[in-house]
């Protein structure tokens, strides 16, 4: 069990007062796979990844990364702590900063600092874009960007909540091809939640079936 | 004797009037329900416009028009008549001073309120806390107080400083810039609150959580992403509180150090002599900066808005 990037035990969580949104879920991830869950709306995908990133703390359970305890009922390490990424659905590139300068934001002293950024550029296919300002670019350029940005700290996990949703079929059908095979490059650890099971085919090795709360 | 029995008079005024502004507050607040409002997306949606055509236009012009003629076109004439009759002379090193005093007071009021008011909502934004909170809520209700029982109030507490922490030396703080700043913090701090509160409403709450998730938090998130974010609530902020300090006057005459004037101070100083044509260029000044931020604000929210 080495080479597991995340262990989650008995995760239980619940929104103030209301039932359950996870109950006694139970994963493992191995470093370099990719995952997918699959599920209809509401049945607590997004609340897993959110509690994987550390943005919600859990009732109870265990959450193991790289075999260092994040969440448990003593410890909480805070999500810039994590080292995990998240591209989410809705658009959360600082719009103050150039292309370029979203994906710089995340890498902290380090040397390489440019070529890291212009190799996502290039590996996203946006280095025309380095520039330009979030509003002067399309929803799928974004997307890329959001995802490089997640990409250049290194995150030991990448996690996508619907990153595509917001798109047309089109486009969004050839952004699962480029965008799996960066991930295959890069030999990322992937979770990917969605409700398109076509979208977790194409993307992710293993397929998991999420319904209230737990995974089956 | 009869200074102690008008001094405590006045503050026991004070009082109730601070007791009844906190429960208007407190009606306020309850009616709202302690409702907090946040935005989950940042997008600018434009405002509707008609335009007028003919008698409908000239009815809604006119009744646009005839305050601000007879509020303001009308005033500023009869002004500028008056320091013309004084062929200028007014314009002189006093007058210079006096603009200076009155622009830095402002300036630095407007950087204080404002740096404040960041970092409060801040705090609130990043780790809630019910006592900065509360000091939020109560700094808020100074903008409520009239300048003069705010600076009766100032001067008690002045003089109490004074007393307890420079005993053997003369009066340090009580009429000095420190005490008016404190003063003018109290009363305008709301101004620059509310500003800095809406400016923070538009920050979507995935702005934070992507700068947390990319390693970024606490004052680095502040510096990095909400400071350039808010920048026009700031500047708004600033300018706002600058306005107000203009015009203030009742805490300005009490508080004030000796020998240090303001454009509002010697406006008052030579209308209550009955020199109403040296009161004018003062007066005009005082129009003019306090004109310079609505300018500045409505430039700024036409620029934001597309088209």
């Amino acid at each position: 069990m080495d080479n597991l990037i995340l262990e989650i035990k008995d995760l239980n969580h619940a929104y103030g007062e209301s039932d359950l949104t996870i109950k006694d879920l139970n994963l493992n991830i191995s470093v370099g796979e990719r995952v997918s869950i699959l599920g209809p709306s509401g049945c607590g995908k997004s609340t897993l990844l959110r509690l994987i990133a550390g943005l919600e703390k859990p009732n109870s359970g265990e959450i193991i990364k790289k075999a260092e305890v994040m969440t448990n009922h003593k410890i909480f390490i805070p999500p810039e702590k994590r080292n995990v990424g998240l591209v989410v659905q809705e658009k959360a590139l600082f719009p103050h900063l150039s292309v370029y300068e979203n994906i710089c934001f995340g890498i902290h002293r380090n040397k390489d600092k440019n070529k890291i950024v212009f190799d996502l550029l290039e590996l996203l296919k946006i280095d025309s874009l380095k520039n330009k300002y979030p509003h002067e670019i399309s929803g799928g350029e974004q997307q890329r960007v959001a995802l490089a940005r997640s990409l250049a700290p290194n995150p030991d996990l990448l996690m996508l909540d619907e990153p595509f949703s917001a798109l047309d079929e089109e486009l969004r059908k050839s952004l699962y091809e480029e965008v799996s095979k960066v991930f295959s490059e890069r030999n990322s650890s992937i979770l990917l939640v969605t409700h398109d099971a076509y979208e977790a085919e194409v993307m992710t090795d293993k397929q998991l079936r999420m319904e209230k709360g737990n995974l089956i | 004797m009869i200074f102690s029995i008008a001094s405590n008079l006045s503050l026991k005024l004070a009082s109730l009037l601070l007791i009844i502004v906190g429960v208007f507050y407190l009606i306020e607040k309850n009616t709202r329900g302690g409702s907090i409002y946040t935005s989950n997306n940042s997008n600018f949606s434009p405002n509707l416009e008609d335009n007028l055509q003919g008698f409908k236009a000239l009815i809604a012009f006119l009744i646009c028009f005839i305050p601000i003629f007879i509020g303001f076109i009308v005033p500023i004439v009869e002004l500028s008549f008056w320091a013309y009759e004084v062929n200028l002379g007014f314009f002189n090193d006093r007058f210079i001073s006096n603009a200076m005093n009155t622009l830095s007071l402002s300036l630095g009021t407007g950087i204080i309120c404002a740096g404040l008011a960041l970092l409060i909502n801040f705090s609130v934004r990043f780790k809630p806390n019910k006592l900065v909170e509360k000091l939020s809520s109560l700094l808020s209700l100074g903008y409520a107080v009239p300048g003069l029982i705010l600076a009766v109030g100032m001067v008690q507490l002045m003089v109490y400083l004074d007393t307890f922490l420079f005993s053997g030396l003369d009066i340090v703080l009580t009429g000095s810039i420190f005490g008016l700043m404190i003063a003018y913090v109290i009363k305008t701090y709301a101004l620059a609150n509310s500003s800095i509160e809406s400016g923070y409403q538009r920050i979507s709450n995935s702005m934070d959580e992507s700068s947390r998730l990319l390693g970024i938090s606490g004052w680095r998130m502040l510096i990095n992403v909400h400071s350039p974010l808010m920048k026009t609530a700031l500047l708004t902020s600033v300018l706002l509180v600058m306005s107000d300090v203009v015009k203030e006057l009742p805490a300005t005459l009490i508080l004030r150090p000796f020998n240090f004037e303001t454009l509002a101070v010697s406006t008052y100083t030579y209308a209550s002599e009955e020199r109403m044509l040296q009161a004018a260029a003062p007066a005009i000044a005082i129009v003019i900066i306090g004109l310079i931020p609505i300018i500045f604000l409505s430039k700024m929210i036409r620029s934001s808005r597309p088209n």
